[in-house]
């Protein structure tokens, strides 16, 4: 009898450890990676899963062969290409093997980057107690949230309509996703998804009206939190100026251009004010004589952008320093006429426009080559791949006078460019200021969106402006500032990338 | 065979009664005088009587008069009937049949007659007479359920494991991105235990043959339920031999092994040939159309080298890196102890030598399995300690020797080995390229190497709380240390393109070497209580309840260097830098699992048996939602030949037992980390200074495992001279693991999840029947075969954008070998392919019939058709065997059929291959060159017109080179000379035993198809001598 008791007692005692603590302990992992719970078990983790957010980011535009300059190829004023792919791109055959492709890696990689997202984002409202610092709490919140924004943003443009109102309101644009997981998320009109794209740059800034770069300092929050500077580099996260410059281009593709142009005021000098940004000291750049030592991408005005290691090397393919079999995108003597002559002086903006063969153009034998992400890597200005610059506040202000029949006003704005890229002329030089408010118009909006493509060549963001052009505005503007295009851009809806296959086997409706 | 005298021992307790009994007290031992333990003793119709001998042989029984018959049975020894009054010594013989009486599931075990499982068990003589290589080739030939896979590539390489499956196989094969672990099984590999432990494939294939007591392959449910989320691909368990008498024994087996390559199955051009194919495919000797000049000097080329070969000149390529690998092995095991302390040191060496050159696998090891009892305690520790080291041949791969044209010649002059064979120079392509002599870099110091070092300690700690009952704890420790060097020095020929001149960045950086090492360290421990009663000689009780944990951690690193200028800088140190920033790679993982078992069993007057099992498992591998499942068995048997109503047939029949069991297993041979998010650094890209973490997968924390059910019935029958086992089974595996394709909108292509059901219905029959059998002599022959067929039911529609995929990749790829899909109702390994008409006779040129029935030239993935099975629907073996005036022989045939095979070896050698290559006979006669002409095989010179070409004239997969894949093997013959018992004497041996085998003396094929691509299959032949002393 005392036996089995004694194997009674043994078999409990076996079975308590086996009770209560089994389950955690079979929550095991290898070394080389880490699980979302130790991740987020830390500050620093959610520093490290916010980066690795931009990092997403970062992957997203360098997708495809190059998603920064693929969304240029087909609509830029770049040269017929010469390599198979670059060519099926300007010819939009998009539906071709590996174009399709790419369009597909697009998709992923941007879904990617929003998966990160909403992961941290549910992970930070999970884990309260390892981010304790409301402040800390907040920025990390409105980062992400308006990381959100931005990405589906471009994929609501590349994937679909630039403009969101009359019929297309109640079609179904791609999903906006807002939950991490393997199921997916529903379809829903552009109108419900504005109001979920608002919502989240809303709510960012209202999160980042706290953020260290507006100069209210907490002494508290410098000393304990941001002890190793992780809150200082501003430029290279969503910061409140950044959130609220994007707000302001929402607002312009949405038609809002009285609240865009004040949004867009108000970044602008309240970021300068602030010092997170400063308008280009064109003639210091030329100043510095090594090329590869220069700011480029001019850094000094970048509201946001990524820090890509590897930036020049990543373009070279594109645009390589060394021309190698003209397999590389240039720009044909042709296209130079958007950087334009001043025919009244005599002096050539050509040459002093510091984004054009002053600096980031360079001229080859078959054309002019773009230079703006060449960098020597012990360079200052390397690895920085721009997402919302300064000037396009100014763009937005101007487009907004324009519409507001201000053409004193918007000259004023592109001036302000203009003169800090090297250009001493006034952009009404070359604009007959005595026309018809009606040419005038459209002279500006002409001189408007070539300022967009000098600044943003091979960023990826011009097709949007252009598609915005040529839906909202008259088809000449637009066939003005697309002279030297190789690319025939109309009908606009041709600049749709097409749905993923796998999407659309699983009932997606690209609703076209 | 302990537990087997604890379950027995219980017999004689409730044998008493009123009647006035006789006390026998005797010993039993084998034909060396060796005890033998765990014999079951009982008067002759009564086996509730009954006991069993202990470690020392020795046994008490009370009976009714000493005229009384005992019998003395035990496994792998035949019965034997003794009158008590001379029992006080019993020599047992050692069967040549199975007739096994003990089911040992490495938990507990249990008497076969009285269990309900369907269960194969082989002794340590049925495994050596089938076999000298190792435990794996010899269960291959004893066992067909266990399907050990033919390898094509590999054939005869000493260091490839074999790949098997038992009762088919049940799972989809996944798709490894990155690097895979070493330490990671193969998905539908069974489970093997060792002395109670689990253990590797690795391990049971580089294990001494001779330490094995038994071999126990549990099948169906009612077998290995008790294993839960890990039994269901069948489980091994595998005992080392056990601990004998009180006397000192010294056992030495040697044997010498002759390892002779068979290319039998390679059937190749020879130098006239070749340059006949070659002026018929028009590609070379040409100029390229270069030049005049260039046209001159190939045309010479070419007369020059047909000239040489009507002389005669023709190298037999195939020759060059093969040898009669001589190996060796040794093992010395010895026995001491006293009644209470016991123990057993086993020294082994085994050296392996392949048939290329230089291809070796050497295996050192030292095993001490020690015993101690004391009062009721019973403690056991069995340490293990081998070291594996292994090369594979620098000579290279042997395709290099297959494709090497026969009009070159290896030596220079001076009869050293030459470099290069032909050309040197760009325009050297135009005439027919430039070749090396893969000779060469066996010359110049390339190593491939590979080794580990692998420690287990098993123990063990029995307390007996009564005769019916006992605690069984038991903890092992394996740890493993692997290394896998690889090294290409710079003057291998894979640089040879690089001069100072034309390269002078690759030309420094020459040679290369890659550094794999590996740890592997697997902790388990459980605890279980046994019970087992007999109830008033009616009631036999039986239960099981056990508690276990594991935890197994492995990491892998490798590391590559690059720029070792000569071979003898030949240690990775001395590299001149990291191969081209390439950073360390590695794997590593942890499994953990925990398992509580209850299992019972009862049998009523050993006639009605039912068991049952319930098992919960947890492990680390499966979702956080998921960690835990329950596993549960239930059999019943009815021993027909112990029916009253059977009495008539005592005189014959021996056993008739009749077995159904149901029940279900899991299978969890995955990667870990798929169950949870799992973050990855990158660590090439910072993000302003700070690192950065992304998500690595989309989790699946509902991921469970496949879980398999087992229906299985079967019948042993069993008389004097037959033996009869048959079985028919049916096995659903249920969730299947695999990568799902989920919408790239979630922000991740796959996920892993459960889906669809696989079906392998079959049977199996064995048969054995002795045809002659007077004293020692007798003569049997023995059959089996296993029929197996193989459905997918019920695939998740996921697996159509699957399908879509890999058929819009083949399209895509152009690749010649045949894609992997999945559709229902098709078994899992089917072979996909276009149908093909044939070839026009006309232009050469072949004729695809598509999915709508019409004809074209055209392939098209969409037109891809099932074309069967690629696993055989049935394999088995069957032979002969016997003994005579110390004499005995075995001859075992092995075969296998029913399944088709895409003979992808002869596309590539008949109609995807350069002229550059020397190719095929059946290009130079069966290849169509003339209009009109009917041939099998296709032109492909109208298809190109200079080698960047080649690829768009690839034959893709057609149903062309589909064919039936039957095979019959003379797997084994062996012949055994017992030295006769004076002579030995005299000797001061025991015994002494000679034995000659042949291992894979002949194949018969069905197709004809280069078997062994990149390693040649091997026949060998092997001298073995046992001495006991």
């Amino acid at each position: 009898m005392k036996k089995t008791t004694l194997v009674i007692l043994i078999a409990l005692g076996l079975s308590l450890p086996v009770a209560t603590s089994c389950e955690k302990w079979l929550e095991a992992t290898s070394s080389s990676k880490v699980t979302d719970s130790q991740l987020f078990s830390s500050r620093s983790g959610f520093h490290e899963a916010l980066n690795g957010v931009y990092l997403a980011m970062g992957n997203s535009m360098s997708s495809g062969t190059t998603r920064i300059t693929f969304n240029d190829m087909i609509c830029g004023p770049f040269a017929p290409a010469s390599n198979s792919e670059n060519k099926a791109l300007q010819q939009h055959a998009f539906k071709s093997a590996v174009i399709n492709k790419q369009i597909e890696s697009i998709w992923l990689s941007n879904y990617n980057a929003i998966a990160n997202i909403n992961k941290a984002l549910a992970e930070l409202e999970n884990r309260r107690d390892v981010v304790t610092d409301e402040l800390e709490y907040s920025l990390i919140k409105g980062e992400l949230l308006a990381a959100r924004a931005l990405v589906h943003f471009d994929l609501i443009r590349m994937y679909g309509y630039i403009d969101w109102g009359g019929d297309n309101e109640t079609k179904l644009t791609v999903p906006y996703v807002t939950v991490y997981g393997g199921d997916p998320t529903r379809q829903l009109t552009y109108a419900q998804t504005k109001e979920l794209l608002l919502k989240d740059i809303a709510d960012a800034l209202e999160c980042l009206k706290d953020d260290p770069v507006r100069g209210v300092r907490n002494e508290a929050f410098e000393t304990t939190i941001n002890g190793d500077g992780y809150w200082t580099n501003r430029q290279i996260h969503l910061n409140y100026y950044a959130v609220e410059a994007l707000s302001a281009r929402v607002n312009m593709f949405l038609g809002n251009y009285v609240q865009a142009a004040q949004q867009a005021a108000d970044v602008a000098s309240a970021a300068q004010a602030a010092g997170l940004v400063s308008l280009l000291d064109a003639e210091g750049l030329v100043k510095e004589s090594d090329m590869a030592m220069r700011d480029l991408t001019l850094s000094c005005e970048h509201l946001f952008s990524l820090d890509f290691t590897g930036l020049t090397t990543q373009m070279l393919n594109f645009f390589p320093a060394i021309v190698i079999n003209g397999q590389f995108v240039y720009l044909e003597t042709a296209a130079m006429a958007h950087f334009p002559s001043d025919p009244l002086s005599g002096r050539n903006d050509l040459y002093e426009d510091v984004r054009g063969p002053a600096c980031m153009l360079r001229y080859t034998a078959s054309g002019y080559q773009i230079l703006k992400f060449y960098a020597s890597s012990e360079s200052p200005y390397k690895d920085r791949l721009p997402i919302i610059r300064l000037s396009e506040m100014y763009y937005i202000m101007a487009e907004a006078a324009v519409l507001s029949f201000d053409f004193v006003g918007a000259a004023g704005y592109l001036d302000q460019v203009r003169f800090h890229r090297g250009i001493t002329a006034s952009v009404t030089t070359w604009i007959n200021m005595s026309e018809t408010a009606e040419n005038l118009r459209k002279d500006f909006l002409t001189a408007i969106l070539e300022e967009y493509l000098r600044e943003q060549m091979g960023e990826g963001q011009y097709v949007f402006t252009l598609r915005r052009f040529a839906d909202k505005y008259d088809k000449e503007i637009v066939d003005r500032a697309n002279q030297g295009t190789q690319v025939a851009i109309y009908p606009t809806n041709n600049l749709i990338y097409p749905y993923p296959q796998s999407e659309i086997t699983e009932g997606r409706i690209q609703d076209l | 065979m302990l537990a087997v005298f604890f379950a027995y021992s219980l017999h004689a307790q409730t044998a008493g009664g009123l009647q006035i009994q006789t006390k026998v007290v005797g010993k039993v031992v084998d034909e060396a005088g060796v005890p033998i333990p765990g014999v079951f003793v009982y008067p002759r119709g009564n086996t509730q009587a009954g006991t069993a001998t202990l470690e020392d042989g020795s046994f008490q029984i009370n009976v009714k008069s000493k005229d009384v018959v005992l019998e003395f049975s035990a496994i792998g020894y035949v019965v034997r009937d003794v009158k008590a009054a001379d029992a006080n010594r019993v020599v047992l013989k050692e069967d040549h049949q199975t007739i096994d009486e003990a089911v040992v599931t490495g938990i507990f075990t249990r008497k076969k007659e009285s269990f309900t499982g369907a269960v194969q068990t082989i002794t340590s003589e049925e495994l050596k007479r089938v076999g000298n290589v190792n435990v794996i080739e010899s269960l291959k030939n004893i066992d067909p359920s266990l399907l050990i896979l033919e390898n094509l590539e590999a054939g005869s390489n000493p260091n490839v494991m074999r790949s098997m499956q038992l009762r088919g196989a049940s799972t989809l094969a996944m798709e490894t991105t990155g690097l895979k672990s070493n330490f990671v099984t193969e998905a539908n590999t069974p489970l093997f235990i060792l002395d109670g432990f689990e253990t590797s494939l690795e391990k049971i294939t580089d294990m001494d043959m001779n330490r094995v007591q038994s071999i126990t392959i549990l099948k169906d449910a009612s077998a290995k339920a008790i294993y839960g989320s890990k039994g269901a691909n069948g489980v091994i368990v595998i005992e080392t031999k056990a601990l004998t008498g009180d006397k000192t024994l010294v056992t030495y087996t040697g044997s010498i092994t002759a390892t002779m390559p068979d290319l039998t199955s390679y059937n190749l051009c020879n130098a006239y040939e070749k340059l006949i194919v070659e002026q018929r495919e028009g590609l070379l000797y040409t100029g390229g159309g270069l030049s005049s000049e260039w046209a001159a000097i190939g045309a010479n080329l070419y007369y020059e080298r047909m000239k040489r070969a009507l002389e005669g000149e023709s190298t037999y390529w195939l020759s060059k890196p093969l040898r009669t690998g001589i190996g060796h092995k040794h093992t010395l095991s010895v026995e001491l102890g006293s009644k209470d302390l016991k123990a057993l040191l086993d020294f082994s060496y085994d050296d392996v030598q392949g048939a290329m050159k230089g291809s070796k696998r050497d295996v050192i090891s030292s095993d001490m399995n020690v015993s101690y009892r004391a009062n009721n305690w019973i403690f056991r520790n069995i340490i293990s300690i081998s070291s594996m080291n292994a090369s594979d041949s620098p000579w290279g791969s042997f395709d290099e020797y297959a494709n090497a044209n026969p009009y070159y010649y290896p030596y220079d002059e001076s009869g050293n080995v030459k470099k290069v064979l032909f050309g040197g120079s760009i325009q050297d392509i135009y005439i027919g390229g430039v070749a090396y002599n893969p000779m060469w870099n066996a010359q110049v110091g390339t190593s491939l190497t590979s080794g580990y070092l692998e420690f287990t300690d098993n123990f063990y700690a029995e307390y007996h709380l009564a005769d019916f009952m006992k605690i069984v704890g038991r903890i092992g420790v394996d740890a493993k240390k692997t290394q896998f060097d690889e090294f290409y020095p710079a003057e291998h020929t894979m640089y040879a393109l690089y001069s100072v001149v034309n390269d002078p960045e690759r030309f420094v950086n020459r040679g290369m070497y890659q550094l794999t090492t590996g740890n592997y360290l697997n902790y388990s421990g459980d605890v279980n209580v046994q019970y087992n009663r007999n109830i008033g000689g009616i009631h036999d009780i039986f239960a099981t309840a056990q508690y276990n944990i594991s935890e197994t951690r492995f990491d892998e690193v490798t590391n590559t260097t690059k720029g070792f200028p000569n071979s003898y800088m030949n240690n990775y140190v001395q590299a001149k830098d990291y191969y081209n920033e390439l950073r360390p790679k590695g794997d590593d993982g942890i499994n953990r699992s925990l398992g509580a078992l209850l299992t019972g069993g009862y049998s009523y007057k050993n006639r009605y048996m039912a068991d049952a099992t319930v098992k919960a498992s947890g492990a680390s591998v499966f979702g956080v939602q998921k960690h835990w499942g329950i596993f549960w068995s239930f059999g019943v048997a009815w021993n027909l030949h112990n029916e009253s109503f059977m009495e008539g047939t005592k005189e014959w029949l021996r056993q008739f037992k009749l077995r159904a069991s149901i029940g279900s297993s899991g299978n969890q041979n995955y990667s870990t980390n798929v169950t949870m998010p799992v973050y990855k650094y990158n660590n090439s890209r910072y993000y302003g200074g700070f690192a950065g973490a992304t998500l690595d997968n989309m989790e699946n924390p509902w991921l469970q495992w496949e879980e398999k059910m087992d229906y299985n019935v079967g019948i042993d029958f069993r008389t004097k001279r037959i033996n009869a086992v048959i079985d028919a089974y049916i096995a659903d595996t249920r969730n299947l693991v695999f990568d799902r394709n989920i919408l790239p909108s979630t922000g991740f292509r796959t996920m892993v999840d459960n889906m669809g059901k696989v079906r392998n219905k079959g049977i199996e029959a064995s048969l054995s029947y002795t045809l002659f059998q007077k004293g020692a002599s007798y003569l049997g022959v023995f059959g089996k075969v296993a029929v197996n067929d193989n459905r997918i039911l019920e695939i998740s529609a996921a697996l159509d954008e699957y399908n879509r995929q890999k058929a819009a990749i083949a399209q895509e790829n152009n690749s010649p070998v045949p894609v992997v899909m999945y559709y229902n109702g098709m078994p899992i390994n089917s072979v996909w392919a276009v149908q093909s008409l044939g070839i026009n006779s006309a232009n050469g040129r072949e004729v695809f019939l598509d999915r709508n029935g019409d004809m074209t030239t055209e392939w098209n993935a969409l037109d891809l058709k099932n074309f069967g099975s690629k696993d055989p629907l049935y394999n088995g073996n069957f032979g002969i065997n016997g003994e005579v005036a110390n004499f005995g022989f075995n001859l075992v045939m092995t075969f296998y059929g029913g399944g088709y095979l895409y003979n992808i070896t002869l596309v590539n050698k008949v109609e995807n291959i350069l002229p550059t290559k020397n190719v095929d006979r059946r290009v130079f006669e069966d290849r169509w060159h003339t209009p009109g002409q009917n041939a099998p095989f296709r032109s492909i010179s109208i298809d190109m017109v200079d080698e960047q070409s080649w690829n768009t004239g690839m034959t893709l997969p057609t149903s062309r080179f589909v064919q039936k894949n039957n095979v019959m093997e003379i797997a084994s013959a062996s012949v055994y000379y017992e030295f006769p018992l004076e002579l030995i004497q005299k000797l001061k041996m025991n015994r002494l035993r000679a034995t000659l085998y042949i291992d894979d003396l002949y194949t018969f094929s069905s197709i004809h198809i280069e078997r062994g691509t990149q390693y040649p299959y091997a026949r060998s032949a092997s001298l073995s001598l046992t001495a006991t002393f």
